[in-house]
């Protein structure tokens, strides 16, 4: 049976509870065992651009945590999986700065190891689980959905770390959510950044980007977009009215942005509240209407 | 794409502007190399790849933020470190990079330019400039153990989706780490 150790970050319990209510039902129907850490910390990726070692020692202490379990750790967040599984590799290979991350953790009575491994939901969902597992779950597919999906930067790259696919050209997220029934479209600069990272500190750039992707997205006919990182998904759905205000002259994108997550539970018979799909800003609950009776 | 030749005129105006800005200007910037600092990137883990930048500009031609940013050029930042021009650090482009790792991917010369920058924003820390915004996320780490102070919202949000309590992030692991890693010196530096 797969069993992780679940982190879930700051993000998510502050702005995206959907997206851990509709991965917690999703893989409980998997039969897939979440344990919660205790006495998390946040995962430092905010910290390393001001000082490495401090997010190193943050990140480290985290997977020391699921070290003690002997556990994988399962993190949803796009900012999370890059700052553990980076830490992860860079602590294996670096000996001066895992001594240093080491001596730090001492204070704790803990100490990195390096012998876990740090998945994302779509990572388990394509590797751990399978597509095929997955598919026999999906009991109301989806007819005539037109979806867009948006990778998230920070689940491939760096690919040496990540390991997952080729960023030049994934497929995961599109594959796997076809097997929901959808109809997956492309568009221009499908792979191009969601704007989120500079958000803190330059608001307007990260509109003007997501407005670039919204409008090729808007182009290619999609009824709606599926997002995996909680960035991406607040950067599309939330910053979408922003995008319209800013950008549309009057008008409204309207394009539903809706997690994996959400889209595997409603396609495995989980109804709107479940998923959380009222939370959305943007309205969701119209891409129920393409699930089949 | 043809550039109508007055909107390049305006591009290299605006971006002599910028340099000027920085400190820059035809005469005096060869007095600005400062080679301590340039060794010094190269001797950092990961800085020693940056001589193996040929200048071929596929980073910046990959860069979304250079579509959206007329003076955003990571090949002309990685040039300046290069040359041990140490103004960089003040550059506000340097925390225009959206860390999407693109540059980092496609380098034919295998320079990890999302480190580099890395290691650039934690020189321009040290030396106090570190953007307020930046610097408010992480005071609010220091206090709150997350980016974000969990309140009411998140518990009734939580309850109705039958979720658990939120994860008790410790602000005490953070400040621990904060002060034995010297994050908090910095900080200090920059509030001093």
């Amino acid at each position: 049976m797969v069993k992780y150790a679940l982190y879930t970050g700051c993000t998510i319990p502050y702005r995206l509870n959907a997206y851990e209510a509709s991965t917690r039902k999703v893989m409980e129907h998997l039969g897939v065992e979440l344990v919660d850490l205790d006495q998390v910390n946040c995962c430092g990726l905010y910290v390393e651009p001001a000082n490495k070692l401090a997010y190193l020692a943050l990140s480290g202490r985290i997977l020391a945590l699921a070290e003690e379990q002997n556990l994988d750790i399962l993190a949803l967040c796009g900012g999370c999986t890059s700052a553990l599984a980076k830490a992860n590799a860079y602590l294996k290979e670096h000996e001066d700065e895992r001594n240093a991350v080491n001596e730090v953790l001492a204070d704790f009575d803990m100490g990195f190891e390096g012998k876990i491994r740090v998945v994302n939901s779509v990572n388990s969902f394509v590797e751990d689980i399978g597509l095929k597992e997955l598919k026999k779950q999906i009991t109301k597919p989806f007819n005539g959905l037109k979806l867009a999906a948006h990778y998230g930067c920070h689940l491939l790259k760096p690919s040496e770390v990540l390991q997952f696919e080729d960023p030049e050209a994934p497929k995961s997220v599109d594959d796997l959510c076809s097997i929901t029934g959808a109809m997956m479209v492309d568009y221009r600069d499908k792979y191009d950044c969601c704007g989120a990272p500079v958000i803190a500190t330059e608001q307007s750039l990260a509109v003007k980007i997501i407005n670039n992707k919204l409008k090729n997205i808007s182009h290619a006919g999609a009824n709606a977009i599926v997002t995996v990182c909680p960035y991406c998904e607040l950067m599309f759905d939330l910053m979408q009215l922003e995008a319209d205000e800013v950008y549309g002259n009057g008008k409204k994108y309207g394009l539903p942005a809706i997690l994996h997550t959400q889209l595997l539970g409603l396609s495995m018979g989980m109804d709107t509240e479940e998923v959380g799909l009222s939370l959305n800003k943007v309205n969701a609950e119209k891409i129920v209407e393409f699930l089949s009776e | 794409m043809i550039y109508k030749k007055s909107l390049l005129n305006e591009k290299m105006r605006r971006k002599r502007e910028e340099l000027v800005n920085l400190g820059y200007n035809k005469t005096d910037s060869v007095s600005r190399v400062d080679l301590n600092f340039k060794n010094e990137l190269l001797s950092m883990p990961g800085g020693d790849v940056l001589k193996l930048c040929f200048q071929c500009g596929l980073c910046t031609g990959s860069c979304i933020v250079s579509r959206n940013v007329d003076t955003f050029r990571p090949r002309q930042i990685l040039r300046m470190v290069q040359l041990g021009l140490k103004d960089i650090l003040k550059s506000e482009d340097l925390w225009r990079c959206v860390t999407c790792y693109t540059c980092n991917e496609r380098c034919p010369q295998g320079v990890k330019l999302t480190d580099v920058f890395t290691i650039l924003k934690n020189r321009a820390t040290q030396e106090g400039l570190l953007p307020k915004a930046m610097k408010e996320l992480l005071k609010a780490i220091h206090e709150f153990g997350w980016i974000y102070e969990m309140g009411d919202v998140q518990e009734f949000e939580r309850e109705d989706l039958e979720l658990p309590d939120i994860p008790e992030a410790s602000g005490m692991v953070f400040r621990k780490i904060a002060e034995k890693t010297g994050l908090n010196r910095l900080l200090e530096i920059q509030e001093g």
